[in-house]
């Protein structure tokens, strides 16, 4: 065999090797290097043409990687396709756990994780009167306790708050509605 | 990056664009050169691109595929030069032992 067909046909070998999508680019690559260094230095062609096994193995781990992600995603979608009552339910686990994930998290963010929308929230405390003796606990507190402790400077501002029920009136039926009266400071 | 990186790197940034000039300028193997090449434009260091049809017509050859340097490509082969040129700095000054 002449050493350029000899050459030719090594490069035809390894380029089984290469991708298909590759395949033709690198052979043209490679042809055309020997072709011209078979005019020039026809004793080399072979030597040079070896190197084209390791080239086309470099080749072929690269493309491997992604090979083997696309193959993955193939095969998952077409075993998906094949069943699609356990697709449906692996999709629904994943679809409420995610929406139950999110609603918590949501949840502690608004509640625990989210400052107050005021300066120092920390600072801020509802103040409430204790008799043991009595076994009360949480009283409301009266105007009179106000102006005392309002007296005492032990905060900085103070304001009454007082919760319940009211009846709302006026032209349309009359209703009962939750409510508070607090003191504008 | 390998030495042999660096060298394949450096003599494309010198203006040998195609494989087996650089293969000539660097005296490595093809098995060696080829893979290089491959890593190298993998990595964005080298674009690569087919020589206009007309320019290998007019030199009555085949359509050589051309190899050429990034601006990562660059900034990468500074980097890896730099401390072969210090190293180069240092033997020159250092006495040949006897």
């Amino acid at each position: 065999m002449r050493p350029q067909a000899l050459a030719r046909t090594i490069v035809r070998l390894a380029s089984h090797l290469v991708p298909a999508w590759r395949r033709d680019e690198w052979r043209r690559e490679w042809n055309a290097e020997l072709d011209q260094q078979t005019r020039e230095r026809p004793d080399a062609a072979v030597a040079r043409s070896v190197g084209s096994i390791a080239d086309a193995t470099t080749m072929r781990t690269q493309a491997m990687y992604l090979d083997l992600w696309w193959g993955d995603l193939r095969f998952a979608w077409r075993n998906a396709a094949k069943r699609p009552a356990f697709t449906f339910l692996v999709v629904s686990t994943l679809a409420l756990g995610i929406g139950a994930v999110s609603a918590v998290f949501a949840l502690v963010d608004g509640v625990l994780l989210r400052p107050l929308p005021y300066p120092d929230p920390s600072r801020v405390v509802f103040v409430w009167q204790t008799l043991p003796k009595a076994n009360a606990f949480e009283l409301d507190a009266t105007p009179f306790d106000y102006t005392a402790w309002h007296r005492a400077r032990s905060f900085e501002a103070l304001a009454l708050i007082s919760t319940g029920s009211v009846t709302l009136t006026g032209s349309a039926e009359p209703e009962r509605v939750r409510g508070a009266r607090c003191q504008a400071v | 990056m390998t030495l042999t990186t660096t060298l394949v790197l450096q003599a494309i940034a010198g203006g040998h664009k195609y494989g087996f000039d650089i293969v000539d300028v660097t005296g490595f193997p093809t098995g060696t050169v080829y893979p290089a090449l491959r890593r190298l434009e993998y990595a964005g260091f080298l674009r690569s691109a087919w020589e206009r049809e007309a320019t290998a017509f007019k030199d009555a050859r085949p359509q050589r595929r051309y190899y050429e340097i990034t601006p990562a490509g660059a900034k990468a082969l500074a980097t890896a030069v730099d401390p072969l040129r210090t190293l180069g700095a240092l033997n020159a000054l250092a006495k040949p032992i006897r």
